[in-house]
């Protein structure tokens, strides 16, 4: 500490100067915590980062020899100690994905959208508890939801496994991602947009349909992307209220494969091969989120072009 | 507090009466120099008016009456409630679960929280113009200005581009937009935004159209533009203009209403009288103190 600072100051110059050798004291000091805390990031990114490269690494090195054309449009076989490499491909669980998926986010998106709306309109002590218990239930093991739709759908149809009730268990799943992830941004869009709505004698659901939902759209499109594609990578849940089957039918109403339930059911194979098989169908769940990521950001950017 | 509603003219000329309570002369000669002779025709009445958040007054005691074609302007330190004043003429605090506004006021004699006039009716004959140009960031321009109508049922694509174009004239603005109305509104720079607002709520044709602070975000030219504006949109609209600026409330309004904290900080209206009365010869000591620059 100089002389300057120790006192307190008596004229306007000796008060420059020691706020000028305090702050270049501070600056050198702060110079050395930021490269130390520049440090610890990169540090912290490198062990985040290390085990994702080496998944992927493994994935790809392990699973791209298995896909061709053929593995991807025909249903599994069963190899033999004469034939381990004919295990089939995995048409069957490429339909039961989009089939079983794709229903869920039929479901899923409107109730969500809905959800998110209720929620961001009411002031009530009663939404406030529903808002509440949607978060409690992102933090749910995801089975549970596997159990809910097996007590209350499976064992209500006679204990028949079906496409449906996999739907089912990834809609209870993603409801609660999306809606209180849609209500979020729903809450970003500014006040005044929707006072000038109002202001110019649009009634309520107007302005939620043209001012606030257009503003919030990118935002919630993001937020369904993520939720779905964690809901796309789920295996618990579906796995046990849905079966299997071998052939592509598009049928809800009968069992269905997806690939993260084949996953899980030939890694239990005998045959090295076929349980090798896995990174194969692990390469195109990450291509497909991958691709899903990709095509949403295209949107939002779309969206999002002239204004912001 | 007790307060005028009447538009008496003046016995003294204004820069006498001024120069006798030593009021700035450049602000006298801003007044408009020729009181209209035209008579007053009353189109919203206030009465009683008080306005409060959780029970606690935020403004009260509010009667004046605002003439038809003639730009009135609220003046008053900040947290006097000129906002919230304005706010409860076109029924904007009902989003507001804590607020509840007393008293009455009329258009047209209805009274507009009786139950007389639904809302959105309500708002589309009292618009707004805020004190940020706020237009809508996901629309084009042109669809800026067609929202209002939009909203109300009109479709028909050579009414919506004959009103766009009117409006847009009426708020100074088409020359400049007239190529590009199909960019979007945030392209504009913030006084083009706000000449924006301005056409989007002249495009459904309200009877009175609420300003508050309209210009002080803007810079002196675009504010030059939106005061030259609002003499010759008078004639067309009734306009209730919120301004801190004493020189704009002078040079653009006809009547003046001037609010102030009361001892337990609720705002209330100690003076309302035409503008050349409140700037030349005010009847209150407190307004005196204010255009004087006394306080606030
Ligand atoms: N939504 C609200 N909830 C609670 N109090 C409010 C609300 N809106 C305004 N008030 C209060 O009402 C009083 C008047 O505020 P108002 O915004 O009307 O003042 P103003 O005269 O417009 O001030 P300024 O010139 O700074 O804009 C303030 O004390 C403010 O805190
Ligand atoms: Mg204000």
């Amino acid at each position: 500490m100089t002389s300057a600072a120790l006192e307190a100051p008596r004229t306007d110059d000796e008060r420059r100067a020691a706020v000028q050798e305090a702050a270049s004291r501070f600056y050198r000091r702060k110079t050395l915590y930021s490269k130390l805390f520049l440090g610890a990031t990169s540090l912290g990114l490198l062990i985040a980062f290390i085990p994702l490269f080496s998944i992927i690494y493994n994935v790809v090195r392990n699973g791209i020899s298995y896909i061709t054309w053929k593995f991807l449009t025909t249903p599994p076989q069963s190899p033999s100690i004469f034939h381990k490499h004919q295990i089939g491909g995995i048409s069957n669980a490429i339909e039961g994905t989009a089939l079983v998926f794709g229903m869920a986010l039929l479901m899923s998106v409107p109730i969500s959208i809905m959800v998110a709306i209720a929620l961001y309109e009411s002031h009530g002590r009663v939404m406030g508890a529903l808002r509440t218990l949607l978060e409690v239930m992102i933090g749910m093991p995801s089975i549970l939801f596997g159990i809910f739709i097996y007590t209350y759908v499976v064992e209500r149809m006679h204990f028949q496994l079906t496409g449906l009730a996999g739907s089912l268990a990834l809609t209870v799943l993603m409801v609660p991602l999306m809606s209180v992830a849609c209500e979020q941004a729903l809450r970003g869009v500014p006040a005044v947009l929707t006072e000038a709505g109002l202001a110019l004698g649009a009634k309520k659901a107007q302005v939620m349909r043209k001012i606030v939902l257009r503003y919030a759209l990118p935002r919630m499109l993001t937020a369904i992307m993520l939720s779905a594609s964690r809901g796309i990578g789920e295996t618990a849940p579906v796995l046990l209220v849905i079966g299997s089957t071998y052939v592509a039918n598009w049928n809800l109403m009968t069992s269905q494969t997806t690939l993260t339930t084949l996953m899980y059911n030939i890694i239990q194979s005998f045959y090295n091969y076929q349980r090798s098989e896995v990174w194969a169908i692990a390469l195109l769940l990450i291509v497909v989120v991958f691709v899903l990521n990709l095509a949403s950001r295209i949107i939002v950017a779309r969206l999002n072009r002239g204004h912001r | 507090m007790e307060s005028t509603t009447e538009n008496s003219t003046m016995e003294n000329s204004p820069r006498q009466s001024a120069a006798t309570v030593g009021i700035d002369p450049s602000i006298v000669s801003m007044v408009d120099a020729i009181p209209s002779n035209a008579p007053v025709v009353p189109v919203m009445r206030l009465k009683d008016v008080a306005v409060s958040f959780n029970g606690k007054v935020a403004v009260r005691d509010v009667t004046f009456d605002v003439g038809k074609n003639r730009v009135t302007s609220m003046i008053g330190p900040s947290g006097s409630g000129k906002t919230t004043l304005l706010r409860a003429l076109n029924r904007l605090h009902d989003l507001t679960k804590s607020a509840v506004v007393t008293g009455s006021i009329t258009l047209d004699d209805v009274d507009i929280y009786k139950g007389g006039i639904p809302t959105t009716l309500l708002r589309t004959r009292v618009g707004m113009v805020f004190q940020r140009p706020n237009p809508f960031p996901t629309m084009s321009i042109y669809d800026n200005v067609a929202s209002g109508l939009r909203f109300n049922g009109i479709k028909k694509k050579a009414f919506l581009d004959d009103a766009i174009e009117h409006s847009l004239r009426a708020a100074a603005l088409w020359d400049s937009v007239e190529s590009r109305l199909k960019v979007a509104a945030a392209t504009l720079s913030g006084g083009e935004q706000q000449r924006l607002c301005i056409a989007r709520a002249l495009a459904v044709e309200p009877e009175i159209l609420l300003m508050d602070e309209p210009t002080s975000s803007l810079d002196p030219v675009s504010t030059q533009h939106i005061e030259d504006l609002l003499t010759s949109l008078k004639e067309i609209v009734t306009i209730v203009i919120v301004t801190h600026n004493m020189q704009q409330a002078a040079r653009v309004s006809d009547d003046c209403a001037f609010l102030l904290m009361g001892e337990d900080r609720a705002g209330e209206l100690i003076e309302f009288a035409t503008t050349e009365k409140i700037f030349t010869n005010p009847t209150d000591k407190r307004t005196l103190d204010y255009i004087q620059g006394r306080f606030g």
